[in-house]
């Protein structure tokens, strides 16, 4: 036999292979080996309500094609003439809300996958699958209702085709090292390639949104269904799982529910789209609202860092969950977490809907919110582990800053003179404001420092709780 | 070479074919519209041309802050057939309180948001601006306003743009610069205003 090298490299990448084989034999992608739980819970039906879903949207949107016009003249008396009659109205319907229902269906998957961790042993990729699957349902549904040519498609695609150019500017506030990395990244890369402006307009067709545009989101709304299509059949027949796992009447009742809406909420076409005229209350469709209410809120370079990295990020805290623990109430931390991406989607999208947002006022809230629930994620964490550093590490430091917060948000303006001046560290008028808030020397340390507790207490809770449950399984 | 061989690689050469036509639009980055690489690295950025310059007689501006709309057509390269577009692109043109009645002083915006490139509009009346923008000027000034993600600008204002200064100062939401600036000039002789050139950048 061979030597025992501390690392063998063949050895090392037999065990990569086997990572990812292991990760690609746990993928199911619509639910198909939860069979045995489908029974029981509607939620892992999910998986099937999605295909089932989809296949009717494939089906109706290869009707709508024969009477579409992809054409920027003519598309949306085309569509008119689709609505008129009463059947292609109505199979029209179905295609929007099948659409829809896709998206929901799939955000609702990613949930219950977050929630149960069923992430946890060697199902990662199953869920970077199901991010996937959410993303290319909703830039499907973004490229088909350009297709409309109305003003509330227009001024979406407007706004989608901007927002990659301020990858080329330089990055606003570079406050702390991370930010100032990205930011210098992409704007020393941005002077060599012009990216955002060359993706802008690899997306529009131009410079412009016209009948490139339609084109090019034409046959994307296409492309990514058929591509998909292909490899879901390749998927199912090697496998030789059934496709929809529902039982007949589930089905009928998912159809129903279907028509039913197309019935009596039928799709809207909305006015024109018109180049020169931007309606007051503009709204995208509505799983885009959150993120649109974000963009009144922050900086557009860094809107559109987060808006690229969401599911980036998503996919990052997963791995930082490494805990033996699948019950949500045992890791309070990333229920929290999801619960807090809920609210904020579900409050946001009300908000935009009022047309309520002062840049002025609102984003301090929802940093403090955001603070306080993981505060209270803690202190639940502490219940069930009694971990003194939690204690030690974040709930006391954050709930000093959150009081120093305060004190920002609530402090007199101008600063006051003597001792009390110290605090004020050279801004004597502090906005309420994210931008000018970002810029306080404090809010820099503040921010690297909740930051590190919240990565540290991280790793402390991950390895705690596999302590814990050791030690349970010991006494037992 | 045997003939399995060769027929594997006759049949990879269509693959290629259809892959190359897959990555053909990134050859764009070979040629940008945006702006030209550092040291003259490729060839020349085909940059938007104006297509007819605009004239308003100054007469169409009796008093300071009457506004005046536009639209000034930009040819710009587009990937269809033709090959080009003509982009049309909003404008204003605003008269600003010079220092006697017949100082004629102007700013001339583009009306695509530098946000996300909505269309925004001129707000002569306060309470509509405080009312649906967030923003109530202090002088009680007309003000330009975006609707998709209200940013406000005031044509009174400079900001401070790369060390450029520039009118139209961001006064409330999330825009990062004034908005894009028309060239123009006053023809002292036939007493018009000329529109000439647009300020590069954003999507129309």
């Amino acid at each position: 036999m061979g030597v025992n090298l501390p690392f063998n490299p063949p050895q090392m990448l037999d065990k990569a292979f086997r990572y990812v084989s292991d990760r690609f034999a746990k993928i199911d992608v619509f639910d198909e080996t939860k069979t045995d739980l489908q029974a029981s819970s509607p939620w892992y039906q999910l998986g099937s309500i999605a295909y089932l879903y989809w296949i009717i949207t494939v089906i109706t949107g290869l009707i709508l094609v024969a009477f579409y016009i992809p054409s920027t003249f003519q598309a949306y008396d085309s569509i008119i003439a689709i609505k008129e009659n009463l059947i292609l109205g109505i199979i029209r319907g179905m295609h929007k809300y099948g659409g829809d229902a896709i998206i929901i269906a799939s955000t609702l998957k990613v949930y219950r996958m977050w929630f149960r961790a069923e992430y946890k042993n060697k199902g990662e990729f199953a869920f970077i699958l199901a991010m996937i699957i959410l993303v290319a349902a909703m830039y499907s549904g973004l490229t088909g209702y350009l297709l409309i040519w109305n003003q509330r498609a227009f001024w979406a695609t407007k706004i989608f085709g901007t927002f990659p150019t301020y990858l080329d500017v330089k990055a606003p506030t570079e406050y702390w090292f991370f930010p100032k990395l990205v930011g210098t990244t992409t704007f020393l890369l941005g002077q060599y390639t012009n990216q955002g402006n060359n993706v802008s307009q690899m997306l529009l067709g131009g410079a412009s949104i016209g009948q490139a545009t339609m084109t090019r989101f034409f046959s994307l709304h296409f492309g990514i269904s058929l591509i998909a299509l292909v490899i879901s059949e390749l998927y199912f027949y090697k496998n030789r799982y059934k496709r929809i796992n529902l039982p007949r009447w589930s089905v009928l009742t998912f159809i129903g529910m279907l028509l039913l809406t197309t019935i009596v909420l039928p799709a809207e076409m909305g006015s024109r789209a018109n180049p020169e005229v931007t309606p007051l209350p503009i709204l995208s469709d509505w799983y885009f609202l959150a993120l649109y209410q974000l963009l009144k809120y922050m900086d557009p370079y860094w809107a559109t860092i987060w808006t690229v990295g969401i599911p980036f990020i998503t996919i990052a805290l997963m791995f930082l969950d490494f805990g033996p623990e699948r019950d949500p109430w045992k890791r309070p931390i990333f229920t929290v977490a999801a619960i807090i991406g809920l609210i904020d989607f579900i409050l946001f999208s009300i908000l935009i809907i009022m047309n309520v947002a002062d840049i002025n006022r609102d984003p301090p809230i929802w940093y403090a919110q955001m603070i306080v629930m993981m505060t209270v994620a803690e202190l639940w964490h502490y219940a069930i582990y009694r971990q003194i550093h939690v204690w030690l590490f974040f709930v006391v430091p954050n709930l000093l800053l959150s009081g120093w917060y305060f004190f920002l948000y609530v402090m007199p303006k101008p600063a006051p003179q003597g001792f009390m001046n110290l605090l004020y560290a050279d801004h004597p008028s502090i906005v309420h404001n994210t931008f000018e808030f970002a810029k306080h020397p404090y809010f820099t340390m503040w921010f690297i420092y909740s930051l590190l507790l919240l990565g540290l207490s991280l790793i402390f809770m991950a390895t705690g709780s596999k302590r814990q449950v050791a030690q349970e399984a010991k006494a037992a | 070479m045997n003939r399995r061989l060769f027929l594997k690689f006759a049949l990879s050469v269509p693959l290629f074919g259809a892959l190359l036509l897959f990555v053909s639009p990134l050859f764009r980055y070979l040629k940008p519209t945006a702006g030209p690489f550092p040291h003259g690295m490729v060839s020349k950025p085909d940059m938007p041309s104006s297509v007819k310059p605009i004239t308003f007689p100054l007469s169409a501006f009796p008093e300071p802050w009457v506004v005046q709309e536009f639209v000034y057509e930009q040819k710009a390269p587009e990937y269809t057939r033709q090959g080009a577009q003509i982009s049309k692109i909003p404008g204003y043109v605003l008269r600003i309180p010079g220092k006697s009645p017949d100082d004629y002083q102007f700013v001339a915006y583009s009306r695509i948001c530098p946000h996300m490139g909505c269309i925004f509009r001129y707000l002569p009346d306060p309470a509509e601006s405080a009312a649906s923008f967030n923003y109530k000027p202090p002088q009680g000034l007309p003000v330009f306003g975006c609707p998709c993600h209200l940013s406000v600008y005031d044509p009174l204002q400079d900001q401070n743009v790369d060390g450029k200064s520039m009118s139209g100062k961001v006064v409330s939401g999330p825009a990062p610069r004034p908005p894009r600036q028309f060239a123009f000039h006053l023809d002292e002789a036939s007493k018009t205003l000329v529109i000439t050139d647009l300020e590069r950048g954003g999507i129309a």
